[in-house]
C-alpha cells in the first residue's frame, strides 16, 4: 500500500527555542493515506512546528522526514515537489492575480498542472484577474489551496486553513480536503484551534499545548475511550478517581470527563466531543 | 529561480508602474539635455528596486511561503542579486540608447567641442572624441550607481528584516551620492578637456566587487535567519 | 450498490462497532448480495466522516469472521453465506440476550416460568 516509505510525516525530537517560548521534543507521525489534525490553542506552537518541519524556521534539534525524504538532505527538493503547503497568512504577493500565481508556480514546480489549477479556480469561483490584496480571507485561503493542489502533491500541510472562514466556505474547504484524502497515497496535516473543524475530517488527532504534544491518537478510539459523566455528588464518589480527566461541580451535580476504560460503562456517561476531551486534558495538564 | 524572477517582474509591472514612469521620464530628460549627471538618477532609483521588492516580499510573507515550495534561502537571496544585475543592465542600456539618440540629434554641436581624448589601453593608444568619453563615463557611473545601493542594503535587510533594514536606505543613497560628488569634484583639479575613464572604470569595478562581497555575506546571514 | 449506514455519535456505542454491526446485519438479512462489492474503506470513511483507521478495523473484523473477502487491488466483497456459521453467530447472539434477560429478571424478581411464558407468547405472536 505504501510507496517510498510508509510515513508521510515523521518528526522526532523537534526542538526550537524562542524568547519566552519553546517547542519541546515534538514527535509527530503521520502514516501515508491518513489525515492528521493538530489541535492547540493560539500560541501552542502549531505554526512553529509546521514551519520548523519545513525548514522555514531553523530547528535547534530533531529529525524530520517528509514522504520518506530527509527534508534537509540532498533529496529534500524532491520531497518539496510533492508537498503542498497553505500557511495561515497565505504568502502570495499582494499585487499578483490568480493568473500571475499560475504563471509563477508553473516555473516553480516541475509537475505544475495548469489545467487542474484553472479548473480549481472555477470550482472555487475565484476571479482570475483581481489582485490578491483585494481578496477576502476566504478567497485568499482558497487560492492558496488551489495552488497547493495543482502540482500533484501527495502531502498537504495546512496551518489554520479554516480559521476566519464563514461556515459555507469552511465546509467547501473541508470537502475539498476530504476528496483529496480519498486517494490512498495522499496525506494531510491540518492544524487548527477550532477543534470541531477537525472532528469530521481527521483520522488522527494530536493535541498540542505549550510547545508540547500532549497526545497523538486515532480519533475514533479517543472518542470511544472518553465520555462525559453527569451524576450527583454522591454518585460521583463511586467513580475511580484515576479515571477522571476533568470535573465541573455545581450545587446540582457533577459533570466530568472520564476514561471509560477505567470507569467502566455506567449510567449517565454520554459521548464527549474532541473539544471536551482536549480541554479536559489541558486542565489536567499532561498526557494520559 | 525562473519562477522567482517571473514573480518579481510581475510585481514590478503591477505595483511599480509609477516608479517605472519616473525612471523613464528621467531617461527622456537625458534625450533633451545630453549626458552627464542626469543619467545617474534613473540608475539610483532602479538600484533601490531589489531592496524595495524585498520589503514587499516580507510584508506579504512571500519568503515564508516560497521556502515551503521548492526554493531555498540561498535561492531567494541570489535571485534578488540577479535581479539587481538585470535591472542595472536594462537601465544602462536604455541610457545608452537615449544618449545615442541625443548624439545623433545634436551631432553638429558635438563637432564643435570635438576635442579628442587619448587613452592607453594595454599599450595601445586609443583616441576618442571628448563627447564620447563623457558618454562612456556616464554609463560606467550608471553601472556603479545601480549596483551600490543594492550591494550595501540587502545584507542589512536579510540581517534585520525589511522593517529595520530599510532605515538604511537614506544612508545608502547619501553614501552613493557623496561618492559620486567627490568623484566629480576630484575632476576639477584634473586636466581640462580630459575625461578620466580609468577612474570611472575603477569605481564601477569597486561597485561590482562590493556587489559580489555583499552576496557572499548575505548567503551567510540568510542561512541563520528564520522566516 | 448503496446501503444505509447511519453513524450516531451520541449513542455511546463505539463507532467501529456501529459500522461493523450495520454491515454484518445487511449481509445476514440479504440486503447485500453475495459477491457484491462493498464501498472502499477510504470512500466509506470519507463519506461518513469517520476515520479510515476505524473503517479498516471494522472491515478487518468482518473479514476475520468470514462475512467479506478482499481481492487485492479491487476491493472488498460479500462472502458466500455459510449457513452453519450464521447459525452459530445467531445462537451466540441469542445467548447474549438471554443473559441480559436473566439479569433483568433477577432485578425485578420474575420467575423462570414467567420468562418462559413471555417467550412463548412472543414466539407464537411471531407466527
Amino acid at each position: 500500500m505504501n510507496t517510498n516509505g510508509e510515513y508521510a510525516i515523521s518528526v522526532h525530537g523537534l526542538c526550537k527555542k524562542y524568547r519566552g517560548f519553546a517547542l519541546d521534543n515534538v514527535d509527530i507521525e503521520l502514516p501515508r493515506g491518513l489525515v492528521l489534525g493538530l489541535v492547540g490553542e493560539n500560541g501552542a506552537g502549531k505554526s512553529t512546528t509546521i514551519k520548523s518541519m519545513l525548514g522555514v524556521v531553523n530547528r535547534d534539534a530533531g529529525d524530520v522526514s517528509l514522504l520518506g525524504h530527509d527534508i534537509d538532505g540532498a533529496d529534500g527538493k524532491a520531497a518539496r515537489e510533492r508537498i503542498g503547503v497553505v500557511l495561515d497568512e497565505v504568502g502570495i504577493p499582494a499585487p499578483l492575480t490568480a493568473n500571475d500565481v499560475g504563471a509563477v508556480m508553473a516555473s516553480t514546480y516541475t509537475n505544475w498542472d495548469s489545467a487542474k489549477y484553472f479548473s480549481l479556480l472555477d470550482r472555487l469561483s475565484l476571479p482570475r484577474k483581481k489582485p490578491f490584496s483585494k481578496f477576502s480571507r476566504g478567497m485568499k485561503m482558497k487560492l492558496g489551496i488551489a495552488a497547493a493542489m495543482s502540482h500533484g502533491a501527495e502531502l498537504l500541510i495546512l496551518d489554520e486553513a479554516t480559521s476566519g472562514l464563514d461556515p459555507v466556505v469552511r465546509d467547501e474547504v473541508l470537502e475539498m480536503l476530504r476528496d483529496f484524502a480519498r486517494d490512498e497515497r495522499c496525506s494531510v496535516l491540518i492544524s487548527s484551534h477550532i477543534v470541531s473543524d477537525l472532528e469530521k475530517l481527521c483520522d488522527l488527532i494530536a493535541f498540542m499545548h505549550c510547545g508540547r504534544i500532549l497526545l497523538q491518537s486515532d480519533k475514533d478510539s479517543l472518542l470511544d475511550r472518553y465520555g462525559i459523566l453527569h451524576t450527583s455528588a454522591a454518585g460521583f464518589a463511586s467513580v475511580p478517581p484515576e479515571s477522571v480527566l476533568s470535573i465541573r461541580e455545581s450545587d446540582y451535580g457533577v459533570e466530568a470527563v472520564v476514561d471509560k476504560t477505567i470507569a467502566g460503562s455506567r449510567l449517565g456517561v454520554g459521548a464527549a466531543s474532541l473539544e471536551d476531551i482536549f480541554i479536559a486534558m489541558i486542565k489536567k495538564g499532561g498526557s494520559k | 529561480m525562473k519562477g522567482l524572477l517571473k514573480k518579481d517582474f510581475l510585481v514590478l509591472f503591477r505595483a511599480y508602474k509609477l516608479y517605472m514612469i519616473v525612471a523613464v521620464l528621467l531617461v527622456v530628460q537625458t534625450f533633451l539635455s545630453g549626458w552627464g549627471w542626469q543619467v545617474i538618477f534613473p540608475a539610483l532609483i532602479c538600484g533601490m528596486l531589489p531592496v524595495s521588492l524585498y520589503s514587499l516580499d516580507e510584508r506579504d510573507k512571500w519568503n515564508t511561503y516560497a521556502l515551503t515550495t521548492t526554493y531555498t534561502r540561498r535561492g531567494l537571496l541570489s535571485e534578488k542579486y540577479l535581479l539587481g544585475v538585470i535591472i542595472m543592465l536594462v537601465i544602462t542600456a536604455v541610457s545608452a540608447l537615449a544618449m545615442s539618440v541625443y548624439a545623433l540629434r545634436v551631432s553638429a554641436d558635438i563637432q564643435v567641442d570635438a576635442a579628442l581624448c587619448t587613452y592607453d589601453v594595454f599599450g595601445h593608444n586609443v583616441v576618442i572624441p571628448y563627447a564620447a568619453a563623457r558618454a562612456i563615463e556616464s554609463l560606467l557611473h550608471s553601472v556603479s550607481m545601480a549596483l551600490i545601493p543594492t550591494a550595501v542594503s540587502l545584507p542589512f535587510m536579510f540581517l534585520f528584516g525589511a522593517e529595520k533594514g530599510r532605515l538604511i536606505a537614506p544612508v545608502v543613497l547619501g553614501f552613493s551620492a557623496t561618492l559620486l560628488v567627490s568623484f566629480e569634484l576630484s575632476r576639477i583639479g584634473g586636466a581640462e578637456g580630459f575625461v578620466d575613464l580609468g577612474a570611472a572604470l575603477g569605481l564601477a569595478g569597486i561597485a561590482a566587487a562590493l556587489y559580489a562581497v555583499s552576496w557572499l555575506v548575505s548567503v551567510l546571514i540568510v542561512q541563520k535567519r528564520d522566516f | 450498490m448503496s446501503i444505509y449506514i447511519g453513524i450516531d455519535n451520541k449513542s455511546g456505542a463505539p463507532i467501529y462497532d456501529q459500522i461493523y454491526s450495520r454491515i454484518k446485519s445487511a449481509i445476514i438479512s440479504g440486503e447485500l448480495a453475495e459477491d457484491e462489492m462493498l464501498p472502499s474503506i477510504r470512500n466509506l470513511a470519507r463519506d461518513l466522516r469517520i476515520s479510515v483507521i476505524t473503517t479498516k478495523r471494522a472491515y478487518d473484523e468482518l473479514e476475520r469472521e468470514g462475512f467479506i473477502y478482499t481481492v487485492a487491488g479491487k476491493g472488498c466483497f460479500v462472502a458466500k453465506k455459510n449457513v452453519e456459521f450464521l447459525r452459530e453467530q445467531n445462537l451466540r447472539e441469542i445467548e447474549r440476550h438471554i443473559e441480559e434477560i436473566a439479569a433483568l429478571a433477577a432485578a425485578c424478581a420474575l420467575s423462570t416460568d414467567d420468562i418462559i411464558e413471555m417467550v412463548k407468547f412472543e414466539m407464537e405472536g411471531e407466527k
